[in-house]
């Protein structure tokens, strides 16, 4: 096959320095990963740790009706103010997101919230982002291997006004003393296809968020191919 | 374990192990191999889409990472499995992308002395008839004979990289390389028949 080296060589092309944007998206996805695998205030519930809420959320994506089990009267979600005046928002079930929305408002949070089934994401940019909000990381720092500047890219990151104002935080913790007038939390929350790690639970749900100055576009739904199975791609033993 | 000069160096198993415990450090196989999968996506569907799937091929590398066999050293197969699993829903694109190559191969204008002209002509006519021969392999066959001609892949790798046994990879393989062989060989008189 050593002749078609050549030939199939010149088909490629040379990885250009945009993509490093992918980068990008691999570390947002590991810092979410990171905020939720830390600490005792996990809020990703796994299959086994909290077979309720995950029951409810799947039986409501999938359009069946709730189990016994659940109880038919779950309510869809639970908000509640905390005394150091940030504000908890608990997912029980992927429904009603404009009543979350009316409920925050009168905490005194502007949030526009979508809900996302799996194998979609919102494929448009939704606003200006708050300036805040806006990190600025050059690409050689995101391509660097500097374990220092790796750090950096860390701090930025999570040094964005959103990642102080939304935490995964016993569910979604929001903390209004971040967020600056006129800006509109954006929070899309998107079912997760995450396997098993091990021991470690299976994410059921994951969310982004993002401060918005003025007004917000209503979210683009695309397929999101990620989410989807692949089937088996797990080297083999030995090999 | 820090890595550092006096240590062994840190292989792809090894980050994908610590990732499961400090998720960003999964980040170190982005940077030690898309550039790979880009290349090895570009050439399959194009520069338009390839960084997307380079980005979606990681993502789902990450969420899979508690399912990789530690056995394995080195992590390019898995992530080219992954990749070639996305390209395949893009196969019309792929298959267009050939045509629309060897039809430009095929038209291609050569100057100069006789002898550049003459082997100009034969490596435009290679190059088309490569394109043709892989627009008309069947999908299967395709995904195998690239990943193994283009990334050097043992068969065991490939057939674990796309999830099929062995003797599929031997089979198909043989049968693409045959196909290939007789398009290159029947097109380019000054291509000696290799033994292979």
């Amino acid at each position: 096959m050593d002749e078609l080296k050549p030939l199939l060589a010149e088909l490629e092309h040379r990885p250009p320095p945009t993509l490093a944007r992918q980068r990008l998206r691999l570390d947002e996805a590991v810092a979410r990963a990171g905020r939720a695998g830390r600490g005792p205030a996990r809020w990703f519930g796994g299959r086994r740790l909290a077979v309720g809420g995950a029951l409810a959320g799947l039986a409501a994506a999938a359009g069946f009706a709730v189990p016994a089990l659940v109880g038919t009267d779950t309510p869809a979600y639970a908000l509640t103010k905390n005394p150091d005046g940030s504000i908890n928002l608990q997912i029980h079930e992927f429904r009603d997101p404009d009543q979350v929305e009316r409920d925050l408002a009168k905490l005194g949070v502007r949030a526009d919230i979508t809900y996302l089934p799996l194998g979609k994401r919102c494929g448009n940019s939704r606003g200006r982002l708050a300036p805040e909000d806006d990190v600025k990381i050059p690409l050689e720092m995101l391509n660097s291997k500097d374990p220092k500047v790796r750090e950096e890219v860390w701090k930025r990151l999570d040094s964005r006004a959103s990642a102080r104002a939304v935490r995964a935080k016993n569910g979604i913790t929001i903390y209004p003393e971040h967020i600056k007038p006129g800006r509109t939390v954006v929070l899309e929350v998107m079912e997760n296809s995450a396997e098993p790690d091990g021991d470690r639970p299976r994410v059921l749900w994951q969310f982004g968020s993002r401060l918005v100055v003025g007004p917000v576009a209503p979210c683009q739904v695309v397929d999101d191919p990620t989410a989807h199975e692949i089937g088996d791609a797990t080297p083999p033993p030995g090999s | 374990m820090l890595a550092g000069e006096t240590l062994p160096a840190v292989d792809d198993a090894d980050i994908i192990a610590e990732s499961l415990e400090h998720p960003e450090r999964f980040s170190a196989l982005f940077d030690r191999h898309a550039g790979t999968i880009y290349r090895y996506v570009s050439l399959r569907l194009g520069p338009e889409i390839a960084e997307d799937l380079v980005g979606d091929t990681f993502l789902i590398a990450f969420r899979r990472r508690g399912s990789y066999d530690a056995d394995f050293r080195d992590a390019r197969p898995w992530l080219l499995g992954i990749a070639t699993r996305l390209i395949t829903r893009h196969r019309r694109r792929e298959v267009g992308r050939y045509r629309a190559l060897e039809r430009r191969a095929a038209d291609a204008q050569v100057e100069g002395p006789e002898e550049t002209i003459t082997r100009n002509l034969a490596a435009a006519s290679s190059r088309a008839a490569l394109l043709r021969a892989l627009s008309r392999l069947s999908r299967g066959d395709r995904d195998v004979l690239l990943l193994v001609a283009w990334s050097d892949m043992t068969y065991e790798q490939a057939a674990h990289a796309l999830g099929i046994p062995v003797g599929t990879v031997k089979s198909r393989l043989n049968r693409a390389r045959r196909k290939v062989r007789e398009a290159l060989g029947g097109i380019n008189p000054l291509q000696e028949d290799s033994d292979g």
